[in-house]
């Protein structure tokens, strides 16, 4: 059941491009695995791990992105499998529900990697981290800046441009494609 | 070499205005921009918004040096390495030589005004180093051998035709795809292995906060956040005015920006950047030879004239600026011309000639100066409440002191004195005017010859009130005084009679304020020690005015502006008093349309007007819009019975006070009043106009007779 929070935020969210998609955290893996390539790398940030391994668990060749290279699959630098990514898999800080944004951390150091460099970028939101507006997310990353390592990322619709006669395409340099999974809690 | 140049600037209009493709691709740009920006603002306060927005921003600079410090010891604290470099040649050696002893072959660079003020690419150019520019516009522009022509469309003068051959000619594509999907693709696909083999990233910065020494990135494409992530070494130049307190200020600003630049509520990323990225260098492309294994952050803070500019009452105004471009798709002669004809080094508009001034000095900045009207309308959308036009007033005036004012600038800042001398002769001045041999002279002084000269009338409005002698209004409602202003005084007396009699209908007892000239025509020349002494002199008169509770009524939105806008700034070092009497000034004073409509609504007043059966197609005066009583005109006329009132949607009428007569302007002039003129004449009517300039230019252009709305109520009280 959405909320006029997550209603405004999702229709912010389509209105540039966004799709949304609604599920528990129960259903995230099987949501999510209908929304990735099958047979492309999905990268994880780190705080994804149980999602990644749930993945891996149904056949996605799905890796988790850390300093140290490609965790549960030494062998892979991270790089070479970045470059083969079909999809960037992300967790958030919180949403924005007036201006249809994500904030979304470090991610390990990978995060703002995984958001912009494959294809396909998908963004876990969690329904009770949305927020009205700015003025309300902003002191809450403020809050958190020092934990976050000085660094967050407010993302609002897949990568675009309108510098070709004011033509609005979508996905120049960053992803084409801007899945969110909007997890609600079981009673809402 | 003074006539050369402008010569040049003349030629230079004409080739904008005759470039079909080139007026194509801008009008259809801007006329997206505007709209969008208007839609987004729906959903906040943008008046209480920038309100702030404009605090913040004067609480910043004010504090600057003091953050400057805090910033630099903060980014120092986490590793990173600042240079504060004192102007453009100091930025661009620095960041060459850090990419020669780094051994960078590839720099990617995301949009970065800053960068091009500096002259950046082609420093390291010569230094054999591959500079890629990685924004889609920047990139267009970049292949074109081109500067940006717009503060955030960089290539907004190209159309898709344009980009399909270019990307054929330089990118080696035999045959390019024709939609702008696929050469957004194109371009993405290009791009990509270059971000990959990079070794340094070049990006701008929106703003810097000094507590915590972070970078904010407003960006829709991602390639900032590519440029940030992937190559070994970051470089961010920007200008020392970006600095902020703290994050806690964003908010506002990040409200407004989008908003005002592209009419987004936010735009794709907004990035919070502190210090380098936590990852290690990815080995991507390092194949190709890059030495660069450790992570690195540099800051490159320019001055370039900005603390100088910050010392400066005038000019410091312009250091508010956050790049958002809305004053460009919302002025006349931009929409018309286009960036390049301003220079573009880097900025273009009425804001980049006060920057031009500023970064590279009063010589570059002369010539683009008179491009901007004056007409205000920019500051109706500016979110940091910038006062363009007068930034334009004082850099004329600067010039006029550095290298004397023209002559026939001279004779336009006496508004006040041509119609004294001439009112007494009227038949014979416009007989003279109206002789091929009066138009030589003219020509001569640069004054385009073939406009048709202001008639004077042979009695002046003053010289109609006094005689007709004492009228008694029955049981007045209010009392108020009217301003005369040159024009209506001598050359349209008619126009004030109309309104003093719509007035005094509604019950206002009316007396004549014995004003001075309101000083924009001698402003607008960049002229203002006598304006100054006019201002001085029309505040004690009205002050004594508003003492005896009377109101103050404008019949020339221009006038009123110049008091509501100006005075506050030509009387900057009056002290408190004069602005105390200002603000009481300025409570009391009125358009007349607005003031009527006022009373009509406050009082209720049922006033039995004469139904008449016909159309009326309203003009909206610039400075009506820019002091938001922009609808007043249109609103007034419906209060007649059976009339239809259109009121068109243009920019500005083009003639702006004298700036049509200008020869070197003149054609610029007509092509914006033409816009107007096509949008009139789909309509039968009459046209209504409430500006003498706008009246003479629409009449010129239209073969119509524009009437003030005073001379249509009093029509329908009759
Ligand atoms: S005052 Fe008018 S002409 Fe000057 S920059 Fe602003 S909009 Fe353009
Ligand atoms: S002057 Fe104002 S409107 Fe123009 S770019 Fe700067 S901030 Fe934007």
């Amino acid at each position: 059941m959405s909320t006029p929070l997550t209603e405004a935020f999702a229709e912010r969210m389509q209105s540039v491009g966004g799709r949304i998609s609604y599920t528990t955290a129960e259903g995230l893996a099987e949501t999510l695995g209908g929304l990735v390539e099958r047979d492309r790398p999905v990268l994880f940030t780190p705080e994804l791990r149980d999602l990644a391994r749930q993945l891996r668990d149904v056949g996605h060749e799905a890796y988790v992105g850390t300093r140290e290279g490609v965790a549960e699959q030494t062998e892979a630098a991270f790089e070479g499998v970045l470059e083969r990514a079909g999809t960037g898999v992300s967790g958030s800080l919180l949403g924005i529900s007036s201006t249809g944004s994500i904030a979304v951390g470090p991610g390990g150091g990978n995060g703002g990697l995984l958001i912009a460099f494959p294809p396909h970028s998908v963004i876990i939101l969690q329904a009770d981290s949305l927020r009205k507006n700015l003025a309300e997310a902003l002191p809450e990353v403020e809050r958190r800046f020092d934990e976050l390592d000085g660094e967050a990322v407010f993302v609002s619709g897949p990568s675009r441009t309108a510098d070709i006669e004011m033509m609005s395409v979508v996905g120049v340099h960053g992803p084409t494609g801007l899945d969110v999974i909007i997890v609600e809690g079981k009673e809402a | 070499m003074a006539t050369t140049s402008k010569r040049n600037l003349r030629e230079e209009i004409h080739r904008s205005l005759e470039d079909e493709t080139l007026q194509r691709a801008i009008t259809s740009a801007m006329a997206t921009l505007f709209e969008r920006r208007k839609g987004a603002l729906e959903s906040i306060d943008f008046e209480e918004t920038r309100l702030e927005a404009r605090r913040l921003k004067e609480e910043a600079l004010e504090r600057n040096p003091e953050l400057l410090e805090q910033l630099v010891r903060k980014v120092e604290g986490y590793g990173g390495k600042v240079f504060l470099a004192k102007d453009g040649v100091a930025a661009r050696t620095y960041i060459a030589d850090l990419a020669v002893e780094k051994g960078v072959k590839t720099v990617v660079k995301s949009k970065s005004m800053v960068s091009e003020e500096v002259h950046l690419n082609a420093a390291l150019e010569e230094e054999g180093i591959e500079v890629v520019e990685t924004d889609l516009g920047e990139r267009i522009i970049q292949l074109a051998h081109e500067r940006p022509s717009h503060l955030i469309v960089p290539a907004v003068h190209k159309t898709k035709d344009q980009i399909i051959e270019l990307f054929a000619r330089t990118m080696g594509v035999e045959n390019p795809p024709t939609e702008a999907e696929d050469l957004t693709r194109l371009v993405r696909d290009d791009l990509r292995p270059r971000f990959m083999k990079a070794d340094m990233g070049v990006t701008g910065a929106n703003f810097v906060v000094a507590d915590t020494g972070t970078l904010v990135i407003v960006e829709n494409e991602g390639n900032a956040r590519l440029s940030t992530q992937l190559p070994p070494i970051h470089v961010a130049i920007t200008g020392i005015e970006k600095i902020i307190p703290s994050l806690e200020q964003l908010g506002t600003f990040l409200e407004l920006l989008p908003r005002s630049g592209t009419g987004q509520l936010l735009t794709a990323y907004v990035s919070l950047i502190t210090g380098e990225p936590s990852t290690d260098v990815l080995d991507m492309g390092r194949a190709n030879g890059g030495q660069v294994t450790e992570r690195e952050f540099h800051l490159v803070l320019v001055d370039n004239g900005r603390s100088e500019a910050r010392e400066d009452p005038e000019l410091r105004e312009a250091l508010y600026c956050v790049r958002c471009g809305a004053c460009l798709n919302a002025c006349a002669p931009y929409n018309q011309v286009g960036g390049h004809v301003y220079g573009v080094d880097p900025y273009p508009g009425g804001i980049g000639c006060a920057w031009t001034w500023i970064t590279k000095g009063p010589d570059s900045a002369k010539e683009i100066n008179g491009l901007c009207t004056t007409c205000s309308r920019c500051t109706e959308v500016c979110p940091s409440m910038i006062d363009i036009p007068w930034l334009n007033t004082v850099i004329k005036q600067r010039n006029n002191e550095r290298l004397g004012m023209k002559f026939r600038d001279r004779v336009f800042a006496r508004a006040d004195l041509l119609g004294d001398v001439s009112s007494p002769f009227a038949p014979v001045v416009n007989a003279v005017m109206k002789t091929p041999l009066a138009k030589v002279p003219m020509g001569r002084i640069g004054i385009d010859r073939t406009r048709k000269m202001p008639e004077y009338a042979r009695e002046t409005f003053e010289d109609w009130f006094q005689k007709r002698g004492q009228v008694t209004v029955r049981e007045p409602r209010r009392e108020a005084a009217m301003f005369v202003d040159c024009f209506i005084n001598h050359n349209k007396p008619h126009v004030g009679e109309a309104a003093v009699q719509v007035l005094e209908r509604v019950g206002v007892k009316l007396e004549l304020a014995h004003n001075e000239c309101c000083g924009r025509p001698a402003m607008s020349q960049g002229s203002l020690d006598k304006p100054r002494a006019w201002a001085k002199k029309n505040i004690e008169r009205l002050y004594q005015l508003v003492q005896e509770d009377k109101d103050i009524l404008f019949i020339e939105p221009s006038c009123l502006s110049s008091i509501r806008d100006d005075y506050r700034r030509l009387l900057e070092n009056e002290g408190e008093e004069t602005m105390r009497k200002l603000d009481q000034i300025e409570e009391r004073s009125w358009d007349v349309t607005e003031y009527f409509l006022h009373l009509v609504k406050e009082e209720r007043l049922d006033l039995h007007l004469r139904p008449l059966d016909e159309t009326f197609v309203v003009h909206g005066h610039c400075h009506q819009k820019s002091m938001g009583i922009g609808s007043v005109p249109g609103e007034a006329l419906r209060l007649i019975p059976e009339a239809d009132v259109i009121d068109v949607n243009a920019l500005c009428c083009g003639m702006v006070g004298s700036f049509g007569y200008k020869e070197e302007y003149s054609e610029l002039s007509r092509a914006i009043g033409q816009r107007l003129f096509d949008k009139l004449n789909e309509h039968e009517g009459t046209v209504v106009a409430s500006g003498i300039s706008c009246q003479s230019q629409i009449g010129e252009g239209t073969e119509r007779d524009p009437k003030h709305p005073m001379e249509i109520l009093i029509k329908a009280f009759a």
